[in-house]
């Protein structure tokens, strides 16, 4: 046998072989799920913003995890939030067939939240999603956005006050120096929007896609409030860096630019850096058990990422948020809980004095 | 417009949305059925089967479903006493005692007729109102919220039974129970005893559960009595028809009861939590002969069921028109029209007026059809009043819990229905009215929440006496506690301290309860100084201001009847052992025993093993059936509590030690 048929043969051969180890490779990935049921346990209750949004995304998921198992969603609310990461945490056992997806609390983390026991820099993380928000004004005292500074008494209406809203929302009007009074204890977004058109408060933050589908129709469009900025989101080198999504809404370091002739700087505008990426970071998170198997952890953590290209997946969110929500990786997922996790003291003591002055 | 409507009709009757609104009717009517689900349940298991469906057919299934739950959720509400979701709470008071004398068929008639004409109307009206509603519904701002909410609490402790200090004190309870846990407006959880379940709260499913549903499940028990206290061959036929003859008697009521559930529907938030009671106070207060209000007066189930259908448009037109949503299941609607990549606001009155005509027809025609399908049904279902109390406990105790369990599946659910449970037990002993701890339960929240945001945006009172529709409501307020002190707008029967069946109350039971209140709010007291924030403490604080007072009248009164009690009896011992007898205390307390021990088999094995066996033992050993039929009775309840509720509901069932 020649040597160029040996070389052919071998390289055949190791095509061959190649071709078959992948194929077995996907076929083990396909067995591990097929016919399978995995159950999602989300945080909130029925019908919440949050169910929703996980049960849609649970429908395009199920058929990007090989084998195709069927997802079931399941609520467990309480323990302000903490209790279903709790749930996932006490799990004993884990074989890879539950996954706990709901919103987090930056907030709960940082200042270690009563009731919140599981440590969530120990959860493998799958996916997260990101849900930009932004800020928006009346403009019965306010014609124009750039006159918010010189505006004195407006009425700033937040949620409850360790809501990242409230101080995402309290922080920025801060950092302007904006004379303002601190309404808080709304239930939802909907509630200070009420609030706002019955003109009882003047400013709100809120997320992006509340202020498209809500605020844009009905008050927008006829001059009665105006968008002043949206909070970017921080990269992996702790950079803040613009997002398409907002459109020619300016971020808030624009906004501020553009007002003062500067930018921003001070105590403040520091620890607005270092919150950003907690408070903004993360805002819906798939974690499995401690303990789950790390081949069952790599399908679910692939397929939430090949979700991202689904078209007919990004086609409902973009009708359900306006905008496809910006995907977070489970490494940089697991960066920025890890650093909530792990926040230094000062950060906590700070977060924690912010919020009981908002009170 | 006259164009938009006959569209929307067209749309409504096209092929396939007409089947949608049928199958969302069908599934609508069972859900209500079912103590603990409701209204929110059901979209969101339907949700996901819209997301590929036409708008039209989506929205038929969507309405068809959310407009019925609130007819058939009657049926627990009238049959068993138990409030079948919030909107039903009000038609226990008369529907039940209605039940009682073997009347129900009347009841469901007039409740069906009413809430069809209700859902109609409502629908309706609130499509001629479309270019007044805004300013109607922003010149209700969080003063008018908070004192609605205060009326509604009023108008409940006034009318519903008991005396008013009573009344008042069990609505101080409510109030307090809203305050434990985190609250909107505190970053510290309040009276939350370490135990994470009450972190976020009591739950309304699990205490109106508990508190309507066990006694009457006890009395049942160990009565043995059926639900009607009246023979089958003593009722007369045709009761429907006679309900429905009701109605055209009080034509006018409700026609009123309609309007007011169309016009309070569309408050954001607070709509569908009290428009049943104000209907229902507005019932009392208008008529002229009270007597019977509270044991069985049909114009008790009429208002509060118009009331509560009609609400259901009230809350959908805002969320359609101006993206308000006026309820949970309307802030579904909402995410469903936007899924559909719908705007709601002046598209959907302009472009897509035809879609939102169809929606108007679909509740319109949905009301209608249920009705007419609940009434045939009805027909067997009101039988069930007279089967033997052994042989509807268990199954009632089944859906019960699992009903409980409904809310955040978890055993807190369960202990916090069963404490609940005893509670009411002992309320019902000592004469002490029930429904003002609901709503002040479900209004609570609201109220603090409001207070607290109107100190802040008005900074000070002077809201109080500057806002011409607070300053009317306050006039209601002092009218309505005026009426009340007077006895004039009370229901005669409610005058008595009795018992809610007519026996007379046990003085020391209601002692008991009066002492055992105020060491709790003095508690509350001393455990609401250590707070850090003065805001945590000052709603519980502001209760104590009405609670302890109340408490302490209601203390002296019930040390008089006492000291009466034991003269006539002769001593404390004889009059302890009469009211022993008379309120069969061993054999209630083994009931009581039988259900504890449900929760604790369930830690060990689960609820598919625990309920089950409930059900075999009760049905041996006090029911006497043979174990054949009780072990056909516990397979069934194994296939409720699996098929419904841990399948077709994906609840997740208790993670027991045996089986993980």
């Amino acid at each position: 046998m020649s040597m160029p048929t040996i070389i052919r043969s071998l390289l055949v051969a190791f095509l061959v072989a190649t071709t078959l180890w992948a194929g077995c490779g996907v076929s083990e990935q396909e067995d591990f799920y097929a016919g399978k049921t995995i159950i999602v346990y989300v945080g909130r209750p029925p019908g919440s913003g949050a169910d929703l949004a996980v049960r849609s995304f649970v429908r395009y998921w199920q058929k990007q995890i090989p084998g195709e198992p069927t997802m079931v969603v399941k609520n467990v609310p309480g323990g302000g939030g903490s209790r279903v990461w709790n749930l996932g945490w006490d799990k004993k056992n884990a074989d890879g067939l539950e996954i706990f997806f709901s919103p987090v609390s930056a907030t709960a983390i940082i200042i270690r939240q009563e009731g919140l026991r599981a440590d969530l820099s120990k959860m493998p993380l799958v996916g997260a999603l990101m849900s930009p928000n932004m800020t928006f004004a009346r403009t019965e005292r306010l014609k124009r956005a750039e006159d918010l500074p010189n505006v004195k008494g407006l009425k700033f209406g937040g949620q409850a006050p360790a809501h990242r809203f409230s101080i995402l929302g309290r922080l920025t009007l801060d950092i302007l120096d904006v004379d303002y009074r601190n309404v808080s204890g709304f239930q939802g977004a909907s509630d200070v929007f009420n609030a706002l058109r019955r003109r009882e408060v003047d400013i709100q933050t809120a997320p992006l896609n509340f202020y498209r589908f809500t605020v844009e129709p009905s008050v927008v469009e006829n001059g009665e409030v105006i968008p002043l900025w949206y909070n970017p989101v921080v990269d992996e080198d702790g950079e803040l860096v613009p997002i398409s999504e907002a459109g020619d809404i300016p971020s808030f370091v624009d906004y501020y630019e553009a007002v003062k002739g500067k930018a921003p700087e001070g105590e403040l505008f520091e620890m607005y850096k270092v919150l950003l990426p907690h408070l903004n970071g993360i805002v819906y998170a798939a974690f499995v058990p401690p303990d789950s198997p790390v081949e069952a952890f790599e399908i679910l953590r692939e397929s939430f990422s090949k979700l991202t290209q689904d078209e007919a997946y990004r086609a409902e969110e973009r009708k359900m948020f306006g905008f496809n929500l910006p995907v977070i990786s489970s490494r940089q997922g697991t960066k920025i809980i890890d650093s909530m996790t792990h926040a230094p003291e000062h950060v906590r003591v700070f977060l924690e004095q912010y919020i009981q002055q908002g009170r | 417009m006259i164009d938009g409507m006959l569209a929307g009709l067209v749309l409504v009757f096209s092929w396939p949305t007409i089947v949608y609104l049928l199958l969302g009717v069908f599934v609508g009517m069972w859900i209500g059925a079912v103590p603990g689900l409701g209204g929110v349940v059901g979209l969101v298991l339907l949700l996901p089967f819209t997301y590929a469906m036409e708008p039209a057919p989506a929205f038929a299934l969507l309405m068809g479903l959310y407009a019925v739950t609130s007819t058939s959720d009657t049926i627990p509400a009238i049959m068993l006493g138990i409030p079948g979701s919030v909107a039903s709470q009000a038609t226990i008071l008369d529907g039940y005692p209605l039940a009682k004398k073997g009347q129900a068929a009347r009841a469901f008639g007039a409740a069906y007729t009413v809430s069809a004409f209700g859902g109609v109307f409502g629908a309706l009206v609130m499509a001629a109102s479309l270019p007044v509603l805004l300013p109607i519904i922003f010149a209700f701002g969080l003063p008018e919220f908070l004192m609605l909410a205060v009326l509604g609490l009023t108008m409940v402790s006034a009318l519903a039974g008991g005396s008013v200090t009573r009344g008042l004190a069990v609505a101080a309870l409510g109030l307090w129970l809203t305050t434990v846990g985190y609250a909107e407006t505190t970053v510290e959880p309040r009276f939350y005893l370490g135990i994470d379940y009450l972190l976020d709260g009591f739950r309304i499913v699990p205490i109106a559960l508990g508190l309507f549903g066990i006694p009457e499940l006890l009395e049942m028990a160990v009565k043995n009595t059926s639900i009607s206290r009246v023979e089958l061959s003593g009722t007369r036929d045709g009761a429907m028809l006679r309900g429905i003859k009701d109605v055209l008697k009080h034509r006018w009521l409700t026609v009123r009861s309609s309007l007011v559930g169309a016009y309070v529907g569309i408050l954001p938030g607070l709509g569908g939590s009290i428009v049943d009671w104000i209907a229902y106070g507005h019932a009392v207060q208008s008529a002229r002969d009270k007597s019977e209000f509270g044991s069985g007066d049909i114009r008790g189930v009429i208002a509060p069921e118009a009331a509560n259908n009609s609400s259901r448009a009230g809350a959908l037109i805002p969320t359609v028109a101006f993206g308000i949503p006026g309820s949970p299941g309307a802030a579904i609607l909402l995410g469903a029209l936007v899924i559909k990549g719908l705007q709601p606001g002046p598209d959907m009155l302009t472009f897509n007026l035809d879609l939102t005509f169809s929606m108007i027809w679909d509740i319109a025609f949905a009301n209608i059809l249920a009705a007419a399908l609940l009434m045939l049904l009805s027909r067997h279902i009101v039988k069930i009043a007279f089967l033997p109390a052994h042989s509807v406990v268990p199954g009632v105790v089944v859906v019960l819990l699992m009903g409980a369990w409904v809310a955040t599946s978890s055993m807190g659910d369960w202990w916090t229905c069963l404490g609940m449970g005893i509670l009411g037990y002992a309320m019902k002993l000592g004469g002490w009215p029930r429904p003002p701890l609901i709503l002040a339960f479900v209004l609570g929240t609201m109220i603090e929440n409001n207070y607290q945001l109107t100190m802040q945006v008005y900074d000070g009172f002077d809201w109080m006496y500057q806002r011409p529709i607070v300053v009317c409501i306050e006039i209601a307020i002092v009218v309505t506690v005026f009426l009340a002190a007077r006895g004039v707008s009370r229901p005669k029967s409610a005058r008595i301290a009795t018992a809610e069946d007519g026996a007379p109350a046990t003085p020391l039971m209601s002692f008991a309860l009066a002492v055992m209140l105020l060491a709790l709010f003095v508690w509350v007291y001393f455990a609401a100084q250590a707070f850090e924030g003065v805001e945590a403490a000052r709603f519980p604080v502001t209760i104590l201001l009405v609670a302890i007072p109340v408490l302490l009248l209601v203390l002296v009164n019930d040390i008089v009847a006492c000291s009466r009690e034991i003269r006539n009896c002769g001593g404390f011992v004889p009059a302890w052992v009469s009211a022993n007898e008379r309120w069969h205390l061993r054999i209630s307390l083994k009931f009581l025993g039988y259900l504890l021990a449900i929760p604790l088999v369930t830690y060990v094995a689960g609820q598919l093993v625990a309920l089950p066996l409930f059900v075999v033992i009760y049905a041996r050993s006090w029911g006497g059936f043979s174990w054949w039929t009780s072990l056909a009775y516990a397979a069934a309840s194994l296939l409720l509590v699996w098929g419904l509720y841990a399948s077709i509901m994906a609840m997740p069932l208790y993670p027991s030690l045996l089986f993980g």
